[in-house]
C-alpha cells in the first residue's frame, strides 16, 4: 500500500474530520431509507418498516464508532472528549489542580534555570563571540620537576612569534594578558577597570566587527601605541554614542590613550570573563600603563592565546605543532631536571584540561542530580497526590468500567490528565523561568550571557511531559487495577495494599530536606547575628571612603596616594578626624601569664585572640572611650621594643585579670596553627613569631564596643568562645582602602562636597564608595533581610514539598480506610480518637525521615563548616538540628492533621450502606 | 445459517467484499443485499460489519468512493475497485482456491 496515499487519508481523516462524518451519517441513512422502501414494499406501514430496517441495520451508534474506529480517527475524537473530561475534572477539584501544577511549575521551573545557567557557563560562546569551530585555544602546561603536578602555564613573546609564523597550521595567532587600570573617562572621577592588553590582531581574529572606529594599527611594531578599544556599555556611559568616543583622550593609569574603536555590546574578550573588561589596548603599550618593565614581554609568560586553524587543520595536527614550539621554547638545562611543558589545542569553550575541567564537570553533574533530584521530589509528590485522587475516583472509574469503558481507554483518559498537568506545570515553570532569565540577563549578574536558549527549554519541557507520563501511569494502573464487581462493590469503602514505593519517598525526601534546612538556618543565624547596625548618634558623623588602590599603577594610584590623602582631608574645616579604618590581620593565641604569676592556684588561661591593625585616633573617631590607659600611638608603630603595645576590651581585662588593672600586663602568645598564617610581620626584634609579648597599654569600653567590620569566619565549635579583638598599631597593619572621616556636623549632607574635594586632590585614585556608616549599615540592612527572605523561601519551598508528600499519603490512607473507619465509627469510636489514628501514622512516617536525616544533615554540616562552604556563628549545631527537627515536626503534624481530619467526618451510614 | 459476522471466517468479508465490487460498483445497501442474494442466503451481512469493512478497505487503497446521483435523484456512495484491489483480489483468489482445495482434500479422507 502506498504510503503516501495512507499518509493523505490520515490526514484527511484528521482535518476533514467533520466532513467524513457528515458523509458517513448520510451514507447510512440512505441505506436506512433503502431498507425502509424495501419493507414497505412487502406491504408493511412506515413505521413498522423502519423499525425493521434499524432492527436489520442494527445499533447505530455503535456501528459509528466501529467505523470511526475502522477510520482511524477514533483517538482524535476521543482525545477531545479525554482534555474535555479532564478540564471539568480539573474545574471540580480545584485544589488539587492548582498545587499538582504548582508543585510541577517548581520543577521545571527550577530545572530550567540550572540547566540554563549551566549551558551558559560551559557550552555557550563567551558573548558576542562568533560560534566558530575554526577558533581554537592554545592551552598550555607544565611541570617543573619529573614527579610534580602538571600546572597551567601562559605563553611568553618568543613563542606567540614561533606559533605566529607557521602560518599553514594557524592562519593567526592572537594573544592578550589582563591587568587592573585606573580609568579617567570624563569628570566623573577616576574608576577601576580591567584592560586586556592584546595582539593588534586580536579583533580580526577572532570575527569581531567592531561597533565604531578602525580599531588597533597592525603596523606600529615595537613603539608603543597608545591607543585602546573601549567596551560598548562603557563608551555609551561615558560619551553617550559608540561614535562620539571615537578619537576620545582617557587617561589610563594616568598615561594618556587614543580610543580607536568601540566593541560590540557585550563583548567581553575571546572568553566568558567575570571581570568584563572595559579597554583593549596593543600589548606594546603596557609597560608604559603598568610601569612593568619593557622586556616583560620575553620575559614573563603572561600571554593568553586564541589562534584561527588554518584551512583543513586538524586540531590533533595544530597541538603536535603546538607541543614542538613549547618544548623547543625551553632553555637547554632544563629538561635534565625534568622539566617538561606541554600544549594542547582546544575549542573556545572547552574546558581546560586538567583540575579546572575535573571541576567543571563535578560542577555540571552536581548541577544536574540536583535538578534530576528536585524533578523526581516534584513528580513524587504529583505521583502521590494523583493517586489519592485516583482512589477517590474508585466508583466513577468503576461505574465506567461497568459501563463497557475498556481499561486501556480508562488508562489513557488518566495518562491524558496527568500529560495536561504536565504540561500546564511545565508550561508555567518555563514562563517563570524565561522570566527570571531575562530579567537575570538585564541586570547582568556575574556578566554572563544568560538570554534563554530554546533548546534547552525544550528539553526541559520535553523531559518534564516524560517524567509526567511516567509518573500519571502508576496512579493510573492503581485506578484500574480492580475487576468491575470488585471496584463497585468496593468502590469508596474497600483497602488495597499501601504504596511502599511512595512511603519510601516521602520519607526520603523529609529526611532530604532537613540538611538542607540545617544548611539554611544556619546561614540565617548568621546573617542575623552578623547584623549589628552601629550607634546612630556616631554612624550619622562618619564617611568611610573605599579606595581602590593600584600598585601596578601610578604613583597618585597606589596606598601612598591614600595615606597622603588623609592629612589634607583633615585640614578641612568640617572634619574632625580622619583615620584609616581598622582590619584583622592575624589571630594568635594567647596566654595570660601575669595572672599565672599572681594567683599559682589558677590555671594557665588560653585565649585565642584576632589581632586588629589600628591607626591612632581611631576609637575617637568611632565613639569608643578609652577608659584606662591610653589609644594606641605613632610611637607604637615602631618596631623597637620586643613588646607589642595593644589596647583590648574591658571584657577581656575582666575575663583575664578581674577587677586588677590590666595596664602592663603581658599576654604571652605563640604561632596558633594555621590561623597565624594571616601574620604579616615577621620582624619582631628579640622574639621570633613563636614567642610574640603583648602589653596591654590601654583599655576601651567593651560595652560601646564596635561590631567588626569583617565576619572572623566566627565559628566556634561548643564552649570556645568567639576570639577577642586586640587592637595595636605596630607595623602600621590598618587598612590602606578604606578611610574613615568624622565630621563636625551631620555628614550625609556634606557627602557631595566631599566627593568633589577628594576627585579634586587625586584625580587618578579610583574611589569605590563613599558613604556614611548610617548608610552601609541601611544597605546591610536590605541585604540581610534579601538573604533572609531568599533563605525563608528557599526553607519554605522545601517544607512545602516535603508536606505534600505526607500530605499525600496520609490523604490516601484516610480514603482507602473509609469503610473500616464508618466501621469503628459505628462501634463507638470517637472521631478524634480516629483523626489521632492516622495523624499518629503520619507522624511517625516524619519521625523516620528524621531519624535518618538529622545525622546526615548533622554530618552536611560539619563537612561545610570543614570545608569552609558555610560560615555558621557560635551557635550548637545541635541546637539548631533539634529546632529544625521541631518545625518539620509541626509541619508535618499539620499536613497530616488535614487530611486526617476527613477521617472524622466519615458518615457510618453512608459507608456502611453499599454492603 | 451464519446470521453472526462473526461466523464468517476472518478475512473473507474482505474478499467477498472485493469480488462483488469487481463485477459492478455500487453502494454499501446493495452490497449486503447481493451478498445475501449470490451467496443463496448462506450469508447474511450486517449493516454493523460492512461498513466498517468499506471503511478499512477505502483506507488501505484497495477501493475508492464517490457520491453518484441515483436514477431516483438521491446521491448514494458507489464504492469501486482500485488498481490495488484488483491486485489484491487475484492474490487472496489463488489463496483462497488453495486453501480451500487443501480443506477439501482433507476432509475427504477418513
Amino acid at each position: 500500500v502506498n504510503p503516501i496515499r495512507q499518509a493523505t487519508l490520515r490526514l484527511r481523516a484528521i482535518v476533514a474530520r467533520r466532513a467524513l462524518e457528515r458523509d458517513m451519517l448520510e451514507e447510512m441513512n440512505e441505506h436506512l431509507d433503502r431498507a425502509t422502501e424495501r419493507y414497505r414494499a412487502r406491504g408493511m406501514s412506515p413505521a413498522e418498516a423502519r423499525a425493521a430496517a434499524q432492527r436489520e441495520f442494527g445499533n447505530a451508534a455503535v456501528l459509528q464508532e466501529e467505523a470511526r474506529d475502522a477510520r482511524g480517527t477514533r483517538w482524535l475524537g476521543d482525545l477531545a472528549a479525554d482534555v474535555r473530561f479532564a478540564l471539568r475534572y480539573f474545574v471540580r477539584h480545584k485544589a488539587t489542580t492548582a498545587i499538582i501544577v504548582a508543585v510541577l511549575a517548581l520543577g521545571t521551573g527550577a530545572n530550567t534555570l540550572i540547566f540554563s545557567i549551566l549551558q551558559a557557563h560551559i557550552f555557550r560562546s563567551a558573548p558576542a563571540m562568533p560560534d566558530d569551530d575554526a577558533l581554537v585555544r592554545i592551552w598550555s602546561e607544565e611541570r617543573a620537576t619529573r614527579t610534580d603536578d602538571l600546572d597551567p602555564r601562559r605563553f611568553a613573546g618568543p613563542e606567540l612569534e614561533a606559533l605566529a609564523r607557521q602560518r599553514d597550521v594557524f592562519s593567526a595567532v592572537a594573544a592578550w594578558t589582563e591587568d587592573e587600570v585606573v580609568l579617567v573617562g570624563d569628570s566623573s572621577g577616576a574608576r577601576t577597570v580591567g584592560a586586556q592588553f592584546v595582539t593588534p590582531n586580536f579583533f580580526e581574529t577572532l570575527g569581531i566587527r567592531l561597533a565604531a572606529g578602525l580599531g588597533l594599527r597592525e603596523d606600529a611594531g615595537e613603539t608603543p601605541d597608545l591607543s585602546a578599544v573601549m567596551a560598548h556599555a562603557l563608551a555609551e556611559q561615558l560619551f553617550g554614542s559608540p561614535a562620539a568616543a571615537m578619537g576620545q583622550r582617557i587617561l589610563v593609569n594616568e598615561v594618556p590613550v587614543t580610543l580607536v574603536g568601540v566593541a560590540p555590546p557585550r563583548f567581553q574578550g575571546a572568553l566568558r570573563n567575570m571581570d568584563e573588561p572595559a579597554l583593549w589596548i596593543p600589548l606594546s603599550a603596557r609597560a608604559d600603563i603598568t610601569r612593568a618593565s619593557r622586556r616583560w614581554l620575553t620575559d614573563e609568560a603572561a600571554l593568553s592565546l586564541v589562534a584561527r586553524l588554518g584551512p583543513s587543520v586538524s586540531r590533533d595536527r595544530a597541538t603536535l605543532f603546538a607541543r614542538q614550539v613549547v618544548a623547543n621554547a625551553l632553555p637547554d638545562s632544563a629538561p635534565r631536571v625534568g622539566m617538561s611543558r606541554t600544549a594542547q589545542v582546544i575549542g573556545l569553550q572547552a574546558p581546560p584540561p586538567g583540575d579546572e575541567s575535573f571541576q567543571v564537570r563535578l560542577m555540571a553533574n552536581t548541577a544536574l542530580a540536583v535538578g534530576i533530584l528536585i524533578l523526581l521530589v516534584a513528580c513524587a509528590n504529583v505521583s502521590s497526590l494523583m493517586v489519592a485522587a485516583a482512589v477517590g475516583r474508585k466508583q466513577e472509574i468503576a461505574v465506567r468500567l461497568s459501563l463497557g469503558a475498556s481499561r486501556p481507554r480508562l488508562l489513557r483518559q488518566l495518562i491524558t490528565e496527568s500529560t495536561l498537568l504536565a504540561l500546564a506545570g511545565g508550561a508555567i515553570g518555563l514562563t517563570l523561568a524565561w522570566w527570571q532569565l531575562t530579567y537575570m540577563t538585564r541586570t547582568e549578574i556575574d556578566g554572563v550571557d544568560l538570554a534563554p536558549d530554546l533548546g534547552t527549554f525544550a528539553f526541559v519541557l520535553v523531559m518534564a511531559l516524560a517524567t509526567g507520563i511516567l509518573f500519571g501511569i502508576s496512579p493510573a494502573l492503581h485506578a484500574v487495577r480492580e475487576g468491575v464487581a470488585n471496584a463497585l462493590r468496593r468502590a469508596g469503602t474497600g483497602a488495597t495494599g499501601r504504596s511502599r514505593l511512595q512511603r519510601g519517598f516521602v520519607v526520603t525526601q523529609i529526611a532530604l530536606s532537613q540538611p538542607l534546612l540545617v544548611l539554611l538556618a544556619t546561614t540565617l543565624a548568621l546573617l542575623v547575628a552578623d547584623y549589628r547596625p552601629r550607634d546612630p548618634a556616631m554612624s550619622r558623623h562618619v564617611v568611610s571612603v573605599r579606595f581602590r588602590p593600584l600598585r601596578t599603577g601610578a604613583p597618585g594610584q597606589g596606598p601612598e596616594a591614600v595615606a597622603s590623602l588623609i592629612p589634607r582631608i583633615d585640614e578641612r574645616p568640617d572634619v574632625r578626624d580622619v583615620v584609616p579604618d581598622v582590619t584583622t590581620f592575624a589571630s594568635r593565641t594567647v596566654s595570660a601569664l601575669d595572672r599565672q604569676a599572681g594567683d599559682p592556684q589558677a590555671p594557665t588561661v588560653r585565649r585565642l585572640v584576632s589581632m586588629q591593625g589600628t591607626a591612632p585616633g581611631w576609637f575617637g573617631v568611632v565613639d569608643v572611650p578609652i577608659i584606662l590607659g591610653r589609644d594606641v600611638s605613632l610611637a607604637d608603630t615602631l618596631e623597637n621594643s620586643t613588646d607589642v603595645p595593644i589596647v583590648i576590651g574591658s571584657d577581656l581585662a575582666r575575663e583575664l585579670w578581674g577587677a586588677g588593672s590590666p595596664i602592663g600586663r603581658r599576654l604571652l602568645s605563640r604561632r596558633n596553627g594555621a590561623s597565624s598564617m594571616l601574620w604579616i610581620t615577621p620582624s619582631l626584634p628579640g622574639s621570633g613569631p613563636d614567642s610574640l609579648a603583648l602589653t596591654v597599654v590601654g583599655v576601651f569600653d567593651a560595652a560601646r564596643a564596635l561590631p567588626g567590620m569583617a565576619v572572623d569566619g566566627g565559628i566556634a565549635e561548643g564552649a570556645t568562645p568567639a576570639p577577642a579583638r586586640v587592637y595595636t598599631a605596630r607595623g602600621k597593619q590598618w587598612r590602606q582602602d578604606r578611610v574613615l572621616v568624622r565630621t563636625r556636623g551631620l555628614a550625609e549632607p556634606l557627602l557631595p562636597e566631599l566627593q568633589g574635594f577628594v576627585r579634586a586632590q587625586a584625580p587618578s585614585l579610583p574611589v569605590i564608595s563613599m558613604q556614611t556608616l548610617e548608610q552601609e549599615d541601611r544597605t546591610d540592612y536590605r541585604e540581610t533581610r534579601r538573604m533572609v527572605l531568599l533563605a525563608c523561601t528557599a526553607g519554605g519551598l522545601a517544607l512545602l514539598l516535603a508536606s505534600l508528600g505526607l500530605y499525600g499519603i496520609v490523604s490516601l490512607a484516610v480514603r482507602q480506610r473509609t469503610r473500616e473507619i464508618g466501621i469503628r465509627i459505628a462501634v463507638g469510636a470517637h472521631p478524634t480518637q480516629l483523626v489521632r489514628m492516622f495523624l499518629a501514622s503520619g507522624v511517625r512516617v516524619s519521625l523516620v525521615a528524621m531519624a535518618l536525616g538529622l545525622p546526615v544533615s548533622i554530618v552536611a554540616l560539619k563537612v561545610g563548616l570543614a570545608m569552609r562552604i558555610v560560615l555558621a556563628p557560635a551557635v550548637d549545631t545541635w541546637l539548631i538540628g533539634i529546632a529544625i527537627a521541631a518545625v518539620l515536626l509541626a509541619v508535618a503534624s499539620l499536613a497530616t492533621w488535614v487530611p486526617a481530619r476527613r477521617a472524622s467526618l466519615v458518615d457510618p451510614a453512608t459507608t456502611l450502606r453499599t454492603d | 445459517v451464519a446470521k453472526n459476522p462473526a461466523g464468517l471466517l476472518q478475512g473473507t468479508l474482505d474478499l467477498i467484499v472485493l469480488q462483488l465490487l469487481r463485477a459492478e460498483p455500487t453502494n454499501g445497501y446493495n452490497l449486503t443485499l447481493r451478498i445475501q442474494a449470490v451467496s443463496g442466503d448462506v450469508l447474511r451481512v450486517n449493516a454493523g460489519s460492512l461498513y466498517p469493512a468499506l471503511y478499512r478497505l477505502e483506507e488501505r487503497g484497495l477501493i475508492r468512493a464517490e457520491w453518484q446521483d441515483t436514477p431516483r435523484g438521491r446521491r448514494a456512495k458507489v464504492y469501486s475497485l482500485t488498481a490495488a484491489g484488483r491486485k489484491q483480489l487475484t492474490e487472496q483468489r489463488a489463496y483462497w482456491a488453495r486453501f480451500s482445495g487443501a480443506l477439501g482434500a482433507i476432509l475427504e479422507t477418513t
